[in-house]
């Protein structure tokens, strides 16, 4: 057996044991959206662990796949501010000449460390008590593999974020945007390359209660970013549907996100009126939660 | 294991033990439970009632909050007074609260029947609840105003405020 797969059942295992052993209603932070934030917090003392998958597949040209794995714990230091940690995994499939400033790369990769964020969050405005929801975020990150090509680097990245919720029809109907900024310093190992980029996004996403503990919607996604914190390399636009399910204690969010439109378009490839540079033709992400 | 295998990493951890447990339904009072607690010793009478588009328009206008259904669960009470059952959303589930009314219209006591929701359970405590005890159909009913939020059961504190709101804007054009 793979010792990553043995780890894994070993910890669903665990994870199994303890919510069977504990006892009593616990609090959720619920995240409706795979890609957009909503501004709840966790409850004070309350804990979250979650697992994310995201998988970027298709630059229009040979074979091109890539996973991006988090495992989060989450806790609630206050009413409005709460505090996570995420062990990030990472993986790539490469070939065929999918990548257009690196044709000749080949990359079969399963699973392997990409590093740690940590993430803050304050609530400022509450979505049920005042005119809308208002949270901060910041999460600096360190990353050990590069998110297109794969390569083993060591960046750093500082993401903050503006997100905004109101909702409607006793909260039956949920809207959210966020603002992110990214910026982000690498140097990559094997060429000793420094780089920098900002990374610009707006995400707007709703969601609707369309049956008790079921919830369905759609996430939209800017995307640009910039090398150097100079001139824009590339944009996308991005839009799917999502679907969320919440029980007493656990709950899963699944989004399908494919990119409707880029700039700018990468010759000798099929990529119709999609970016393939920096993004991929669609992106889909699930994520499960555990409360304790 | 192979990367697409990754993919479906998060399914195996979904805990088996959660999804064999029933889902938090606790049911803290029966009607009639909740009837003697609120009109102890009293017999209470049940009475239909179906509020007219404008009546529904004019309560709605008033509280501020959705009406969902014309037909309230009504009950008189011997020595004056109105029992209501009504429900307001959780984050989930519907919540069924009592709502006992003097006869002048002023709260006498709520009381929550059935709270299905895996947080916010703190709106049972007695001391949140006496909050409502003698507010009227004038009364603002909003949080952090004339009634205490319990922080992590806002949204719970928030709908149910927003019910007793609609129940007293009920008495105001129906019942009086």
């Amino acid at each position: 057996m793979d010792h990553r797969l043995a780890f894994t059942l070993a910890f669903a295992a665990a994870l199994w044991s303890f919510a069977a052993l504990r006892a009593g209603p616990v609090e959720a932070d619920e995240n409706l959206w795979g890609y957009v934030y909503g501004a709840d917090t966790l409850p004070a003392g309350s804990n979250e662990i979650y697992l994310w998958t995201t998988s970027r597949n298709q630059k229009g040209k040979g074979n091109y796949r890539a996973w991006d794995t988090q495992l989060e714990l989450e806790h609630g230091f206050t009413d409005r501010f709460q505090a996570s940690l995420y062990l990030n995994g990472r993986s790539h499939q490469i070939s065929g000449g999918a990548l257009d400033e690196d044709p000749d790369r080949k990359l079969h990769r399963g699973l392997e460390w990409n590093g740690v964020n940590l993430e803050l969050k304050y609530n400022l405005l509450s979505v049920y008590k005042d005119l809308f929801g208002l949270s901060l975020y910041l999460e600096p990150e360190y990353q050990r593999i590069d998110k297109i090509s794969g390569e083993r680097m060591n960046g750093f990245a500082l993401e903050s974020k503006l997100i905004l919720q109101k909702n409607f029809f006793d909260d039956q109907l949920a809207l959210a945007y966020n603002l992110t900024l990214e910026p982000e310093w690498n140097k990559f190992k094997a060429s000793k390359e420094r780089e920098k980029e900002l990374e610009f996004e707006q995400s707007v996403g709703i969601s609707y209660r369309f049956l008790p503990h079921w919830f369905a919607g759609i996430e939209g996604r800017y995307a640009a970013v910039y090398p150097e914190f100079k001139h824009r390399e590339g944009n996308a636009y991005f839009l799917g549907p999502n679907l969320h399910y919440a029980a007493e204690r656990w709950w899963f969010t699944f989004t399908f996100l494919p990119q409707i439109s880029g700039n700018p378009r990468i010759a000798g490839r099929d990529s119709g009126n999609l970016h393939l540079h920096e993004y991929e033709r669609y992106e889909y992400r699930f994520k499960i939660a555990f409360n304790f | 294991m192979r990367p697409a295998q990754w993919t479906w990493l998060p399914i195996i951890c979904v805990p088996v033990p959660a999804l064999a447990v029933p889902a938090y339904a606790a049911t803290y009072l029966t009607l009639e439970q909740a009837q003697q607690t609120i009109f102890p010793g009293q017999k209470l009478t049940a009475a239909k009632v179906t509020l007219t588009s404008e009546q529904a328009r004019e309560i709605e206008r008033r509280s501020g909050a959705n009406l969902r259904h014309k037909e309230i669960h009504l009950w008189k009470a011997d020595g004056g007074g109105f029992f209501i059952v009504d429900e307001v959303l959780g984050k989930h589930e519907f919540i069924t609260y009592a709502v006992g009314l003097n006869a002048d219209g002023t709260v006498k006591q709520i009381e929550i029947m059935n709270y299905r929701e895996s947080y916010g359970y703190e709106v049972r405590n007695a001391g949140w609840r006496a909050q409502f005890v003698g507010k009227n159909a004038a009364a603002p009913l909003q949080l952090d105003k004339d009634i205490k939020n319990i922080s992590g059961a806002t949204l719970s504190c928030r709908h149910i405020a927003d019910g007793v709101r609609r129940v007293l804007a009920t008495y105001e054009f129906a019942l009086k």
